[in-house]
C-alpha cells in the first residue's frame, strides 16, 4: 500500500535526519554561546542591596525613632513656650524670669557672685 | 553561591534560569549545553543552512539570557518560549531569501559509519532536507518539530499559536507533500516497493 509505504520511507528519513551530525552544533558555536552568557551574566547581575554608609547625624535620628519623633520633641517644645508665655508673670518666681519679662530691675550675673567680675583695684 | 556544574543535569530549565540570573556561573554552562543543540538544530532544519543557523541559535539563546531576570517560573515552558523566538528568527531569515544551497555545507566527518552507509544517510537528510524546504513555512515548522525533534502536539500548539487539530492538520498535510515531493527519489535513496 502506497501510503503505508510513503510512512515508512518517511519514518526512515526522518530517523536519518534526526542522526544528521550537521544538525549539530559546533563548538565555536556553542563557545560563542557561552562566552555571550557570562558577559551578560558580568553585564546584568543580580540586584543586590547597596551598602550604604550613614551620618552619624542620621543614626542618632534612627536611634530616637526617626522624624517623627523629632516632630513631638519639637511641637512639645513649643507648645512649652506658648504656655510660659500666656501664662504671663504667673509661674516666674526668680529675678531672672521676671527680668526677661520686664517687670522688675535689670539684674546681671556679676550681681550674683563678686569674684565673677575683675578686680582692677586688686592688680593695680 | 554556584551550585556545581554535575549536580544541575535533573535541574529543571526553568530552575536553571533563576540560577543564571542569580550568577550562577554553573547555570549558563548547563543552559547553554542544553538548549544550544536543540535551538541549532530546530534552525537548521527550517533553513537548511549552518552558518544561518548558527546566528540564529546565537540570538535566540541571547535573547533567553537576557530574559532570565525577568523569567516568571511556572508560566511558561523554557523550551516552548525557544522554539518560539526561534521560528521567528527563522521566518525574519527565510524572508530575506538569504538561503544558501544546502551543497555548499560542509560535511563534518564521522568515522564510525562505513562510507557507503555514510553516503547513502547523508544522501537521504539532504534529500528530505531538501524536500522540507518545498513546504510552506508553517507545514515544514510543524513536521519538523513533531517528527524529527519529537515534541508532543499539545505543545507545538502552544510554540506554534494555534489549535491541537491545526497542528494535526498541518502534520498530515505536510507529510503528504513530503511524500509527493521525495516519490521520484525512492529508488536512488534505495526505497523499493514490494
Amino acid at each position: 500500500m502506497a501510503d503505508k509505504f510513503d510512512d515508512d520511507m518517511l519514518d526512515d528519513l526522518f530517523a536519518a535526519a534526526r542522526s544528521d551530525s550537521r544538525a549539530a552544533p559546533s563548538p565555536d558555536l556553542l563557545a560563542r554561546v557561552l562566552s555571550e552568557a557570562e558577559s551578560l551574566q558580568i553585564a546584568d547581575p543580580a540586584p543586590v542591596m547597596p551598602l550604604q554608609r550613614r551620618s552619624l547625624w542620621a543614626a542618632v535620628l534612627a536611634a530616637v525613632g526617626g522624624w517623627p519623633a523629632l516632630s513631638v520633641v519639637a511641637m512639645a517644645g513649643m507648645a512649652g513656650v506658648w504656655i510660659g508665655v500666656a501664662s504671663g508673670t504667673s509661674l516666674m518666681q526668680d529675678t531672672l524670669g521676671l527680668d526677661i519679662y520686664g517687670e522688675t530691675a535689670q539684674s546681671y550675673l556679676s550681681d550674683l557672685d563678686d569674684t565673677y567680675a575683675f578686680n582692677f583695684k586688686a592688680e593695680e | 553561591m554556584t551550585m556545581p556544574y554535575d549536580q544541575q543535569e535533573d535541574t529543571p530549565d526553568d530552575a536553571l534560569l533563576v540560577l543564571y540570573a542569580n550568577g550562577d556561573g554553573a547555570a549558563a554552562r548547563t543552559l547553554t549545553l542544553r538548549l544550544t543543540p536543540r535551538v541549532f538544530a530546530h534552525a537548521f532544519r527550517m533553513l537548511g543552512d549552518r552558518a544561518e543557523a548558527e546566528d540564529v541559535a546565537q540570538e535566540a539563546m541571547i535573547r533567553l539570557f537576557k530574559q532570565a531576570p525577568d523569567w516568571r517560573q511556572g508560566e511558561a515552558k523554557v523550551t516552548t518560549w525557544l522554539y518560539r523566538v526561534t521560528a521567528n528568527l527563522c521566518t525574519d531569515r527565510l524572508r530575506k531569501a538569504k538561503r544558501v544551497a544546502l551543497d555548499a555545507i560542509p560535511e563534518p566527518e564521522d568515522d564510525a559509519k562505513s562510507a557507503a552507509q555514510e553516503m547513502q544517510d547523508r544522501a537521504r537528510a539532504d534529500a528530505l532536507q531538501n524536500a522540507l524546504a518545498t513546504l510552506p513555512e508553517r507545514q515544514r515548522q510543524a513536521v519538523v518539530l513533531r517528527h524529527i525533534e519529537g515534541q508532543g502536539n499539545p505543545e507545538i500548539a502552544e510554540i506554534m499559536e494555534i489549535s491541537v487539530e491545526a497542528v494535526e492538520s498541518l502534520t498530515a498535510r505536510g507529510k503528504r507533500a513530503l511524500a509527493q515531493a521525495l516519490a521520484s527519489q525512492r529508488e536512488a535513496l534505495g526505497y523499493t516497493d514490494g
